[in-house]
C-alpha cells in the first residue's frame, strides 16, 4: 500500500493559549534535564551533606553532651549551636554543587540543540526568543534549586521536625529568607552564564568546561595573592586582592551569603553591594550574549 | 495587498550586512501548491525565513494568510508547517516525542497532540519507526519526520524548503506523492522552494522564479508542460493585453509574458488564428517563434533572458 493511502485527518480540536503553549516547551524539556545521570549523582552527594547537617542540628537539640568535645576547639565551636551561621555554612557548601550541576546538565542544553538542528523547528513554532531563552533558564533553575533552594528550606523545615521547634518557622524567618534570596542569587548567576557559554561554545563539554575554568579561575586568583611573598606587605596589596576578589564567582557568592545571614568569616573588605553588583553584571552580560548569539536561522552573510 | 492570497510581498527588501539578498520583491501566492524556484542564492530560504519572522525584512510589507510577518509572527507559525532545509532532529527524543512536543508548542492540548502525532508519523510512513530516536533516522527518515512535524498541527500553509534533499528516487516519488496528495485531496496550500524542476512539475500548479532577490516569472506550470501542444511566444505592435484577451475569445490559451503573449495551441494546428487575432485587433504581428516546449528549458529561458 503507498504511504500515502494513510489517512490524513485534519484537526478540528480547540487551541491553546500562548502561556500554555511556552509551558508545554518548559515542562517536556524539564522532564529530560530531571532525568540528567549528572543531576542523579550530584543529587546524592548533596543528600548525604544535608543528612549530615540535620543529624548534626538533631545532636544540638537533643544529645548535647556528645557535642561537647566540639565546644573545646575554638575553630570548630559554631557546631555545637545551631544559629544563621549552620545554615550559611550549609549553602556555602552547595556553592559547589550550583557549580557542578551548572557545567554538567546545563553545558548541553542549548549547544546539543544547535548541533542537532532542533533550533529552527522550536522557532517553527510560535515561540519567540524570549520565550525560548526564559524556558531554557527555567529547565536549568528547576535543576539548579534541587541543589539550592530545596534543601535549604528543606533543612530549616527539617530543624523543627528533629527539634520539634516550630516556633523557629517564624522566629528565624530572616534565615528562610536568606535561603531564598541566596539560592535564586546562586541560580541566577551560575545559570545565564552557563547557558550564554552553551550557546557560544558549540558543544556541551566545552561549555562545561569553560564554565569550570571560570569558576576555578575565581580561587586560583585568590590562592594566587596568598601565596606570594608580598602578602602580608601592606594595605594597598590587601585592598588589591580584594579588587580582585570581585572577579571570583565564589567569593562574590560568599560576600553575599554573609550579608544576607548576617554573618562574618571570610573578611573581604569590599562592600558585599558591589559583590551584588557584580554578579548583576555578570547575568546581565550573560543574557546579552544570549540575545544576540542565539537566532532561529544561521545567517550566511 | 488581496488576503485571497496565501503569500503576498510588496517592495521586500532584505539585506544580510552589505549583502542585498532580496531587492523590492512584490509576489502574490494564491492559494494551491506553488513553487519557489531559482538557482542557489537566488533568496528562496531567505524568502521563506521573512514570511515565518524568523527575519526582519529592511522594507517593504509581507502577508502570511493575510496576517502581517512583523505583528503576527506566532498566529503566523500556528497556521503554517515548515519543513527547513537543514537535517533536524530533536535531541534525545523519539519521534512521537518530538512531534508531540512540537504540535503541544502549536497549541494542540496534550491528548490530541498525542493522537495527531501517531496519526502523522503513520501518514509519512514513520509508522514503524516512531519510537526510534530521530537522531538515528536515515536521510529519508528525517525528510519524512519533519514532514510530520510540518503537518501535526493541521496547517493550512505549508512552506517546504527542498523536500526530496537527498532521498534516493523511491523516497522522492513518494514524498512527491504525499506532497500532491496533501494539496489535491486536503486543500493544503504548498509552497514548495526546491531547484529540483521535476518536483515542482509534479506537485505545483504555478511557479515563481527567484533570481539574485528578484522576481523572474510568476506563472502556471501547465502552460510549460510538454504536453502534445505547441506553444508559441508572439509579440505585436499593440497591447500585450489586449491581444491576449483577442485570443482567449477565440478560444485559445493565452497568457501575457511580458512584452510576449504565450499562446498554445493543439498538435499540428496552423497558426493563422494569430494573425487573424492581431488583424481584427488593428494590431500587427512583430515575432512569432515557438517557444521551448520542456519545463526545464522553459525556465532556462526565463532565468536566461535576465
Amino acid at each position: 500500500m503507498a504511504i500515502y493511502a494513510q489517512v490524513y485527518r485534519e484537526y478540528a480540536g480547540s487551541r491553546r493559549g500562548r502561556l500554555s503553549r511556552w509551558w508545554a516547551f518548559v515542562s517536556g524539556e524539564l522532564g529530560l534535564v530531571l532525568r540528567h545521570r549528572g543531576l542523579f549523582w550530584i543529587s546524592l552527594f548533596v543528600a548525604v551533606l544535608f543528612f549530615a547537617r540535620l543529624t548534626q542540628m538533631w545532636l544540638v537539640a537533643n544529645q548535647s553532651d556528645i557535642l561537647k568535645f566540639v565546644t573545646q576547639m575554638e575553630r570548630y565551636q559554631h557546631h555545637a549551636s545551631v544559629s544563621a551561621r549552620t545554615y550559611l555554612g550549609f549553602m556555602t557548601n552547595m556553592q559547589f554543587y550550583v557549580f557542578l550541576l551548572a557545567a554538567v546538565v546545563g553545558g548541553s542544553l542549548i549547544a546539543r540543540d544547535q548541533a542537532a538542528g532542533a533550533v529552527p523547528l522550536y522557532f517553527s513554532r510560535p515561540l519567540s526568543r524570549w520565550g525560548y531563552i526564559s524556558a531554557r533558564f527555567l529547565q536549568l533553575a528547576a535543576a539548579l534549586s534541587l541543589v539550592s533552594l530545596v534543601p535549604g528550606l528543606l533543612l530549616y523545615f527539617g530543624y523543627s521536625l528533629v527539634t520539634s521547634d516550630w516556633e523557629h518557622l517564624w522566629r528565624d524567618r530572616e534565615v528562610a529568607g536568606g535561603i531564598v534570596v541566596v539560592s535564586v542569587i546562586y541560580i541566577t548567576s551560575a545559570a545565564l552564564p552557563m547557558l550564554a557559554l552553551s550557546c557560544v561554545c558549540g558543544g556541551g563539554r566545552l561549555a562545561g568546561a569553560a564554565f569550570a575554568m571560570f569558576y576555578l579561575f575565581g580561587w586560583m586568583m585568590v590562592g594566587f595573592f596568598r601565596a606570594v611573598p608580598w602578602r602580608g606587605g601592606g594595605e594597598i596589596w590587601t585592598r588589591f586582592e580584594h579588587y580582585c576578589s570581585l572577579l571570583s564567582l565564589p567569593l562574590n557568592w560568599y560576600q553575599i551569603s554573609e550579608a544576607f545571614f548576617g554573618e562574618k568569616y571570610l573578611l573581604l573588605d569590599t562592600p558585599w553591594t558591589w559583590s551584588l553588583y557584580a554578579l548583576a553584571g555578570l547575568s546581565a552580560l550573560s543574557f546579552l550574549v544570549l540575545w544576540t548569539r542565539l537566532r532561529p536561522v544561521e545567517v550566511v552573510r | 495587498m488581496q488576503t485571497s492570497n496565501v503569500v503576498a510581498t510588496e517592495g521586500l527588501t532584505v539585506r544580510l550586512g552589505s549583502r542585498v539578498v532580496l531587492s523590492e520583491l512584490s509576489v502574490c501566492v494564491p492559494a494551491g501548491a506553488v513553487g519557489l524556484l531559482g538557482p542557489n542564492g537566488a533568496g528562496k530560504t531567505t524568502l521563506i525565513r521573512v514570511l515565518l519572522g524568523l527575519l526582519p525584512p529592511q522594507r517593504g510589507r509581507v502577508s502570511v494568510l493575510g496576517m502581517s510577518s512583523r505583528r503576527d509572527f506566532r498566529r503566523i507559525r500556528e497556521a503554517v508547517g515548515y519543513m527547513p532545509e537543514d537535517p533536524v532532529a530533536l535531541p534525545r527524543r523519539d519521534a512521537v516525542e518530538s512531534v508531540a512536543l512540537l504540535a503541544e508548542m502549536s497549541g494542540l492540548p496534550r491528548q490530541a497532540a498525542l493522537q495527531r502525532t501517531h496519526e502523522v508519523l503513520w501518514y509519512v510512513g514513520l509508522g514503524e519507526a516512531r519510537y526510534r530516536p530521530v537522531e538515528d533516522f536515515s536521510t529519508g527518515m528525517k525528510q519524512r519526520f519533519k514532514l510530520a512535524a510540518a503537518l501535526v498541527h493541521d496547517p493550512k500553509l505549508l512552506i517546504l524548503d527542498e523536500p526530496t534533499n537527498g532521498l534516493d528516487p523511491a523516497g522522492r516519488r513518494e514524498m512527491l506523492e504525499l506532497l500532491a496528495d496533501l494539496a489535491r485531496h486536503h486543500g493544503k496550500s504548498l509552497l514548495l522552494s526546491t531547484h529540483l524542476l521535476g518536483d515542482v512539475e509534479e506537485v505545483c500548479s504555478e511557479v515563481v522564479v527567484l533570481d539574485a532577490g528578484r522576481l523572474v516569472r510568476q506563472a502556471r506550470v501547465q502552460s510549460g508542460r510538454a504536453d502534445g501542444r505547441r506553444i508559441y511566444r508572439v509579440r505585436v505592435s499593440g497591447s500585450p493585453d489586449e491581444y491576449a484577451l483577442r485570443l482567449r475569445q477565440v478560444g485559445l490559451a493565452a497568457e501575457r509574458s511580458g512584452e510576449w503573449v504565450e499562446v498554445a495551441l493543439g498538435e499540428g494546428a496552423a497558426t493563422a488564428p494569430l494573425f487573424s487575432a492581431a488583424r481584427a485587433a488593428d494590431m500587427l504581428v512583430r515575432a512569432l517563434e515557438p517557444r521551448p516546449a520542456g519545463f526545464a528549458e522553459q525556465l532556462a529561458d526565463w532565468l536566461g533572458a535576465r
